[in-house]
């Protein structure tokens, strides 16, 4: 498999169909990251593709050194914080989800009642996760479902290492809570 | 280590972040505490419900809306356009600075400069009716002589 940093110079080259490997190589890791952090699939979709546009654009400025991960999920992170901040100012985003949880609520109703509880579970671990801060949230997501090093989150984030150590071990303590209160109430 | 120690870095253990010294202790510790043992489990099925999550797949164009857009760019050159220009106006604005003092020029001006003085020399003697270069180049041919 060709190595990324070999992509980029490639594409740096003229060789622009190397981009479209590249963009299959992360479309589903930035779609994920972006959607566990604002949960709205169409609006993931768009900053996912403003993410490898922005990306494509500012080519030429990336140093081949190896760090290309690092730098894509810096660009999708920058994009959806924009994102997030611009929301707030148009829509009270958290009244906003409560009110798609309430209506996910009442129409898995009718599913049996096995499923329904798993449903009902998972529906509020997400509430629980989109409730968590947003720095919290991108540690995690970073972490947990990218599998990436505290040092290479750091890169993204530019945050110490200390730090990201406490973002994670606090939001995990707050889904575990979140997860086994919720399982001696049901 | 106590307890207390060990919930407080269970997090980093969990995510394979802890230094080998500090992995050994951490694990020799829940092999005898049930209770950050329990702690550990329940961090682990908290992850692993997390990871359960559903994911979002990408659109089935979508790598080709990409390319279609990308199509018409031109990518940012290594060093930025603002940045070129900068230094292209600070350049040509250093050379025009630097011309007031190039020679050909001081020479064109103080030979004006020159000029204009016997000009308000002579008018102040009247003589301003004479041709005024001829009158200077005799003047000083004169100063000449005299200093002779």
């Amino acid at each position: 498999m060709i190595s990324d940093d070999d992509l980029i110079q490639s594409i740096k080259e003229g060789r622009e169909q190397h981009f479209e490997t590249l963009i299959n190589r992360y479309k589903k890791p930035i779609l994920n990251f972006i959607f566990r952090m604002i949960y709205d699939y169409d609006e993931a979709q768009n900053l996912s593709q403003e993410v490898f546009i922005t990306l494509f654009k500012s080519m030429g400025r990336y140093r081949i050194q190896g760090n290309f991960q690092a730098y894509i999920f810096t660009i999708a992170k920058n994009l959806t914080l924009n994102y997030i901040k611009k929301s707030k100012r148009i829509v009270n985003l958290s009244s906003l989800l409560n009110k798609n949880a309430a209506d996910r609520y009442l129409h898995h109703h009718e599913s049996p009642d096995n499923q329904f509880e798993q449903e009902i579970k998972e529906q509020q671990l997400v509430l629980a996760l989109k409730a968590l801060k947003e720095n919290q949230r991108i540690a995690l997501i970073l972490k947990v479902y990218l599998g990436f090093s505290y040092k290479k989150i750091a890169k993204i984030t530019d945050w110490s290492i200390p730090k990201i150590e406490t973002l994670i071990s606090r939001a995990k303590a707050q889904l575990k809570n979140k997860l086994f209160l919720q399982e001696k109430s049901i | 280590m106590k307890c207390k120690q060990v919930l407080c870095i269970l997090s980093r253990f969990q995510d394979g972040e802890c230094e080998e010294n500090e992995k050994l202790e951490v694990a020799s510790h829940l092999r005898q505490c049930k209770h950050c043992q329990q702690e550990l489990n329940r961090l682990d099925q908290t992850l692993e419900t997390i990871k359960g999550l559903e994911e979002a797949e990408p659109a089935q164009n979508f790598t080709a809306m990409i390319m279609e857009t990308v199509k018409g760019y031109k990518r940012t050159p290594a060093i930025p356009l603002p940045s070129l220009l900068y230094s292209f106006v600070f350049i040509l604005f250093f050379l025009l600075g630097l011309i007031p003092v190039l020679p050909f020029e001081s020479g064109k001006i103080s030979e004006k400069k020159e000029l204009t003085m016997v000009q308000i020399l002579m008018e102040s003697q009247n003589l301003s009716q004479f041709d005024t270069q001829n009158k200077t180049i005799s003047l000083f041919s004169r100063g000449e002589s005299n200093e002779k």
